[in-house]
């Protein structure tokens, strides 16, 4: 009964406290496909693979959002063209690299200022080279679901010569409205993407806005209850292996990062606060292993697994949970064996 | 034929991407890194990330450092290497990789101590037993500078006010020629002093006080308090600049519209209560606010007479009618006058307060008592609202100070004894004078120790070192008959022994045979054929007596009293 309370509690609160950040992102999503011309947003993204790496890293200074506000950007992202690089260094970097995680880190680790650096410098190293990895494939379309796809429409035609003849959008499943030739207009998708795609007149504001509404609330619906379903996960786990269990493991230079990192997965707790959960553990655990929780933690976990099966198939979510585990226990694993 | 499409689609999916291919790479390569990398062993080395007072003047408010190693220590091979020298004994606790240290008894001040810890082991290898690398660890700390300040009284430093130290047996005089200081006191780290004094430049007379700060030429370097908010790391990158100046006179308040009466500082150095008076009306009258970048604002208040702030620096004790109202200095009231929070109605005057606030000396005039009339009494007030009487003399009670560090109050009192024969004048048989008296309380058990019987005639200023380990005096004839006789600082260094019976019974000597106004006699060594006034003090001692002998409490004598050289009034420590 007891554990049943620990359980139901555990979900509302991850739930509550993930909320109000999946719907910042949703809002931010809406904003980013109803006033954001992609021709400009990709006007100013960066050719160079790493760059654009970095400079989706660095979105998140402009959308303070946490692990579960992000999906909804990053899949907006992808889907209004974005350089593969662009999109998966944000979903990565983003819910760290961001004022608001740096500030409550910063309050947090006052007397250890290299954890703010060291987490935001991690961070980046990580989300940029797994950005790399993915930009070696030039259409992500294999790894996204089949809904995703749909909507993104064509591809760039990256390698494409123009002399090879254009296959019709006409090919692929949905109703279609047919204007001026060549001009095909996709009426099974949402009001607002087909809107967006009617560019050549903007609405009037008040009619965007509401639009942006109407999107907002399908958004909100559809990753809502995948949040949901991702917090009783979360939380039925956290009730069967207790977090002692967990910290139980290693207290070792090399056992204490692999525990920490566990616990991060496990818990599943908000980017935004998480640096006060990790600051209980400060005085028992090496600097290398509160790392490894305050860059994992961000990236993947259980919570947010839920909501990244919304965008990536499962292979390509193995790819990003593997790579990011790997990536974070090397670079911390080198803290804690080489500067203690 | 569309299935066949679908079906063709699913395969080419499926078939192995370029991502496939190089994420198994780059994951089976940083597997294989990760697995060298462990076997490569641990090469970290143990330090001490910070120690919280390395290269610190500690005070004696400072109470506890912290060492921070940059991993979890094995606790026994910590404790068991750590040095302080010259030692100083405390107490171990740990929050982790925190280790804090907690003094028993405050640091003398004017000492550099050096702290080292030459090995130890971290939990990790401490669990394996085998021996782990630690970076040596050496760190040094002063306490603050033995010093104090006085209002001079001859040549140079006539009314002027003058920095002594101790240590480097130099004095510095702080206030230009022109300023008649007539009070300071310093602010809490020593680096500055708030005075009043008349500008003679400006034929200011003593009604025309105005109210300055000077630089001490001393620069702070108190340790960082661990549960403050850091400085931004700007600030903390900056080079301290080295030493300031002394001498440094900046004005705070003129007396152009109200004149200035008495000042005090609160114990945080962020506020200052001025007692003034409207020059063209004198029933403007009351304590005045002053905070750093704010303009003056009275305090609205009822009027009231004497005040002090109370070492929380968040309220005001003043003297109002036949009792003591306490007042918050908090955000002004949206409207009316400042409620007093609380008011003690038996006591006329606030001596001292505990530097936590715990407790005040008050002193109760004895008015509603018939029997007890033309007496005082000091009373030891509680804020758990215990009221304790220490002492009742025949005469006054003229001063009392907390020591900062012990359960001891030092007293200013009077007794009035038969007037010494002089050979100059004839006075009457009944003729009386007050003798004064320097008596230490001891707070645990109320016993009173006489230290020393003073001069007759004297106006008289103690000090209490903040360490607790001396006394400063200083005695100014106020008769005034001999102008040669310049007034006196006295320096008292002070034991504690266990007190015993012996002291008890000689309280309150009589100073039949002191009437030369230069020395100090400790009554300790003084005959005891006397008429002991203040009998009501041995009821106590006689009780507390058997408590003192199982569990010694250390009560304060004077050894080897110093006068130096030079003279002055108002000798105060530094903090």
């Amino acid at each position: 009964m007891t554990q049943l309370n620990n359980g139901i509690t555990l979900f509302f609160s991850l739930l509550v406290e993930a909320m109000p950040f999946l719907l910042l992102g949703v809002i931010f999503s809406s904003v980013l496909l109803l006033f954001v011309d992609e021709q400009k947003l990709l006007a100013i993204i960066p050719k160079n693979v790493v760059l654009a790496a970095l400079a989706g890293s660095l979105i998140g200074f402009l959308f303070p959002v946490c692990e579960c506000g992000n999906i909804p950007v990053a899949r907006r992202l992808l889907t209004k063209g974005a350089p593969t690089a662009v999109a998966i260094g944000f979903l990565l970097a983003a819910p760290t690299v961001n004022p608001v995680v740096f500030w409550a880190t910063w309050i947090a680790f006052r007397d250890q200022p290299e954890i703010v650096f060291l987490r935001v410098g991690f961070t980046l190293i990580v989300a940029i080279t797994i950005a790399l990895i993915f930009s070696a494939q030039a259409d992500l379309r294999p790894f996204l679901q089949d809904n995703l796809t749909r909507m993104m429409g064509e591809p760039e035609p990256v390698a494409a010569t123009p002399s090879e003849p254009e296959i019709s959008p006409l090919l692929k499943s949905g109703t279609f409205l047919m204007q001026s030739p060549g001009q095909v207009l996709q009426l099974d998708a949402p009001p607002a993407q087909v809107l967006a795609q009617v560019a050549v007149a903007p609405p009037p504001l008040i009619h965007r806005l509401r639009l942006m509404v109407d999107n907002m609330v399908l958004e909100l619906r559809e990753l809502g209850a995948v949040l949901v379903i991702g917090s009783a996960i979360a939380a039925f786990v956290q009730v069967a292996v207790p977090r002692e269990v967990i910290l139980g493991l290693g207290e070792g230079p090399v056992s204490s990062i692999v525990a920490m990192m566990a616990l991060a997965w496990v818990v599943s707790i908000c980017s935004t606060v998480d640096s006060f959960f990790a600051l209980s553990f400060a005085s028992t655990f090496t600097s290398g292993a509160l790392l490894a929780f305050l860059v994992f933690g961000p990236m993947i976990d259980l919570k947010n697994i839920s909501l990244l099966l919304t965008v990536f198939k499962g292979r390509a979510i193995i790819y990003l949970f593997v790579l990011a585990a790997q990536l974070t226990f090397l670079l911390t694993l080198v803290m804690n064996l080489y500067t203690g | 034929m569309a299935r066949r499409r679908s079906r063709r689609s699913r395969n080419q999916l499926a078939r192995v991407q370029p991502l496939d291919r190089l994420a198994l790479v780059v994951m089976t390569g940083l597997a294989m890194a990760l697995g060298l990398l462990i076997l490569s062993g641990d090469h970290a080395t143990a330090r001490v990330r910070d120690f919280t007072w390395q290269d610190r003047q500690v005070g004696t408010e400072d109470r506890a450092f912290l060492i921070t190693f940059s991993r979890p220590m094995d606790v026994a091979s910590v404790e068991k290497n750590l040095t302080l020298d010259p030692p100083l004994p405390g107490k171990v606790s740990w929050a982790g990789r925190r280790m804090a240290y907690t003094l028993t008894d405050p640091p003398p001040y004017g000492e550099s101590f050096t702290l080292s810890l030459s090995e130890a082991r971290d939990r990790y290898a401490a669990r394996r037993d085998r021996p782990s690398r630690f970076e040596p660890f050496q760190a040094q700390f002063q306490t603050r500078r033995r010093a104090f300040l006085y209002i001079g009284s001859e040549g140079d430093e006539a009314n002027r006010l003058v920095l002594a130290d101790l240590e480097r047996q130099e004095r510095t005089i702080l206030t230009p020629k022109n300023l008649s200081v007539l009070a300071f006191q310093p602010y809490p780290l020593g680096d500055k002093v708030l005075f009043s004094a008349s500008d003679s430049s400006q034929g200011g007379s003593l009604l025309n006080q105005q109210i300055y700060t000077v630089t001490t030429g001393i620069a702070p370097r108190p340790p960082v308090d661990f549960m403050d908010e850091r400085p931004p790391l700007w600030q903390r990158l900056l080079p301290q600049n080295a030493s300031p100046e002394s001498g440094e006179t900046t004005l705070l308040l003129d007396s152009r519209n109200y004149q200035n009466l008495k000042f005090d500082l609160s114990p945080d150095g962020q506020a200052i209560v001025v007692q003034r008076v409207n020059q063209q009306d004198p029933a403007d009258f009351g304590p005045w606010l002053v905070r750093a970048g704010e303009p003056p604002t009275p305090i609205e208040t009822e009027p009231g007479g004497d005040f002090l702030i109370a070492p929380d620096s968040q309220s005001l004790l003043l003297l109002q009618g036949q009792g003591t109202a306490i007042i918050d200095l908090g955000a002004e009231p949206t409207r009316g006058p400042r409620q007093p929070l609380d008011f003690l109605p038996n006591y006329g005057r606030v001596l001292d307060l505990t530097a936590d606030g715990s407790a005040a000396a008050m002193v109760n005039f004895n008015q509603d008592d018939p029997e007890k009339r033309f007496t005082e009494s000091l009373f030891l007030v509680t804020n758990q609202g215990r009221e304790e009487e220490l002492l009742q003399v025949s005469g006054a009670i003229l001063e009392a100070r907390f020591d900062p560090t012990r359960q001891v109050l030092y007293v200013l009192a009077s007794e009035l004894v038969d007037a010494p024969s002089d050979s100059d004048t004839l006075q009457p048989v009944d003729a009386y004078v007050e003798q004064p008296l320097l008596l230490a309380i001891t707070l645990t058990n109320g016993e009173v120790s006489p230290l020393l019987r003073l001069p007759l005639r004297q106006t008289i200023h103690m000090s209490v070192a903040p360490d607790g380990r001396s006394l400063l005096l200083d005695l100014a004839d106020q008769s005034a008959a001999d102008p040669g006789q310049k007034p006196k600082i006295w320096h008292l260094p002070l034991v504690y022994r266990p007190s015993s019976d012996d002291t008890a019974d000689s309280a309150l000597d009589s100073a039949s045979n002191s009437n030369s106004s230069g020395t100090l006699t400790t009554t300790l060594n003084s005959s005891r054929d006397a008429d002991a006034d203040a009998a009501d003090t041995d009821d106590a001692d006689s009780a507390d007596a058997s408590d003192g002998s199982k569990n010694p409490v250390l009560a304060p004598t004077v050894v080897d009293p110093e006068t130096f050289p030079f003279g002055g009034i108002l000798a105060t420590w530094l903090p």
